[in-house]
C-alpha cells in the first residue's frame, strides 16, 4: 500500500508510532452482530438506475467503438425498416363501390293506427369494400355498419390482388377503417353519395 | 460407507464456505441489492476492525469509535444501491466512515468541552496505564498528541499510517488532491514528532 518511490524522512514517523497506528482493533462478535440488528430493520436497499451521459460511456469501458458502431447500425437499420413500413401502407389503394340500394319496408300496428298503409323503415345500399393489398395475409372492414366487429366483414383475395367483400350499409353509417393483417388500420376512401333513391316505390323491394 | 459420507460433507461444506469467502465485493453488494441481505455480513466481518481501527484513531474513544462504525455501515446499506462497481468498496465505506466521524467530532466539540473533572479522570487513567506497561503509554501519548493536531491532519496521518493508504487511494476517500495531502502529512508528522518529543523530555 505504501508508496515506495517517494521520500519517507520528512512525511514518516518514528517506528513505534506507525507501529501502535497499525495495531488492530479488536472487533467483536456482539458489535458486528449489533451492526446486522439495525440492518434487518432497515428496508431492502435499491439499486440506483440514474441515466449515465453517453460520453462516459466510452471513458468507463462500458462501450467500445466496435459495439458503438453495431449500435448506431442496429439503429438505422431498426428507422429504415419502420420508414419501410409507412411506405408500404401508403401504398394500398382503397374504394367502397356502392353497388345498389335496397329498401327495408316496416308495417307497425302505430303506423296502422294513424292511417298509414305502409311506412319505411330505412334505405340499405349495397356497398363493395375494395382494398388492393396483395402481399398482406389478412384484411377485415370495420364500422358502424357491422358494430365495429373484427370478425363480421373480412375481406377475400381475388386473383387480381385486390381484397373484396360486400355488406349491406345504411345510410348513415359513414365510418369505417381496414384492419389489415389484424394490427394496421389503413383510412379508408370515402363511401360515395348516392342521391337517386329518394323516390322508390314499394313494389320495387 | 458413513464415515466417508461425513467426510464428503465436511469438504462439500468447506468448499461453499470458501467459495462464498472468496466473493468479490461487487459479487457480494450484488447479492445484497437483489435481496440476500444476509451477505451484508459478509462486508461487515470484512472491513470492521479496520472502521473501527480509523475511527478510534480519528475519535480517541472506543464507546464512540464503535457508535460511529455501526451508523456507517448501516448508512452503507441504506445507500448501497448508489454504490458504483467502479470504484472499490473499501474506499466507498472509507468515505462515508470519514463523513460520520467528522460529524460525530463536531457534534462533541459543539455539545461538551474538556472540563476539569474530565482532565481528573485522564490522570487517573494515566496512572492505570503506567501500571500495566510502556507500551500502553506510549499508545496513550499518542492518542494525546493526535488529539492536538487539526482534524485534517489528523485524518491525513490516520489514514496514512493506520489504514496504509497510498497518497491516490486518500484522495480517492477524502476528494482531497494528493499534493494537499502530502503537505498536510508531512505536517502532521513534524507536530506529532514534536508533540512526543515534548512528552519524552518531559
Amino acid at each position: 500500500m505504501h508508496n515506495r518511490s517517494e521520500p519517507q524522512s520528512s512525511r514518516s514517523l518514528p517506528s513505534w508510532t506507525a507501529s501502535a497506528l497499525q495495531q488492530p482493533a479488536i472487533s467483536t462478535v456482539a458489535a458486528r452482530a449489533a451492526i446486522m440488528v439495525r440492518v434487518h430493520h432497515e428496508p431492502m436497499p435499491k439499486r440506483l438506475s440514474a441515466p449515465m451521459h453517453a460520453s462516459r460511456w466510452s471513458r468507463r469501458g462500458l462501450v467500445t467503438p466496435v459495439g458503438a458502431l453495431a449500435l448506431f447500425m442496429t439503429a438505422l437499420a431498426t428507422l429504415s425498416l419502420h420508414r419501410a413500413d409507412q411506405r408500404e401502407s401508403g401504398v394500398f389503394a382503397n374504394a367502397a363501390h356502392v353497388i345498389g340500394d335496397t329498401v327495408v319496408a316496416l308495417r307497425s300496428r302505430a303506423a296502422f293506427s294513424h292511417g298509414v298503409r305502409d311506412a319505411w323503415l330505412d334505405t340499405m345500399r349495397v356497398v363493395e369494400f375494395v382494398l388492393h393489398a396483395p402481399s398482406v395475409q389478412t384484411v377485415v372492414v370495420v364500422g358502424d355498419f357491422n358494430a365495429w366487429r373484427r370478425g363480421a366483414s373480412p375481406l377475400h383475395l381475388d386473383a387480381d390482388g385486390a381484397w373484396r367483400t360486400r355488406a349491406l350499409v345504411s345510410r348513415d353509417a359513414l365510418r369505417f377503417l381496414y384492419v389489415v393483417n389484424s394490427a394496421r388500420v389503413v383510412v379508408p376512401a370515402p363511401i360515395p353519395v348516392v342521391r337517386n333513391i329518394s323516390r322508390l316505390s314499394p313494389d320495387s323491394i | 460407507m458413513g464415515a466417508a459420507l461425513r467426510r464428503h460433507n465436511v469438504t462439500f461444506c468447506t468448499r461453499v464456505e470458501l467459495l462464498v469467502m472468496q466473493q468479490t465485493d461487487s459479487q457480494v453488494v450484488r447479492r445484497v441489492v437483489t435481496g440476500d441481505r444476509e451477505a451484508f455480513a459478509l462486508l461487515v466481518d470484512r472491513y470492521h476492525a479496520r472502521c473501527l481501527r480509523v475511527a478510534t484513531h480519528l475519535l480517541a474513544d472506543a464507546d464512540a469509535a464503535d457508535d460511529a462504525v455501526q451508523e456507517s455501515f448501516v448508512r452503507a446499506y441504506r445507500h448501497l444501491g448508489g454504490y458504483r462497481e467502479q470504484e472499490k468498496f473499501g474506499a466507498w465505506l472509507m468515505r462515508i466512515l470519514l463523513n460520520q466521524c467528522r460529524t460525530q467530532s463536531a457534534r462533541e466539540r459543539r455539545s461538551t468541552y474538556r472540563d476539569e473533572q474530565s482532565v481528573a479522570a485522564l490522570d487517573l487513567q494515566r496512572v492505570d496505564q503506567n501500571a500495566v506497561g510502556a507500551a500502553a503509554d506510549r499508545r496513550d501519548e499518542l492518542a494525546r498528541a493526535l488529539e492536538q493536531l487539526p482534524s485534517q491532519q489528523r485524518e491525513a496521518v490516520v489514514l496514512r499510517f493506520a489504514d496504509e493508504l497510498s497518497f491516490d487511494e486518500m484522495s480517492t476517500v477524502t476528494g482531497v488532491g494528493v499534493s494537499a495531502l502530502k503537505m498536510r502529512v508531512q505536517r502532521a508528522c513534524a507536530r506529532l514528532r514534536a508533540i512526543l518529543a515534548e512528552h519524552i523530555h518531559a
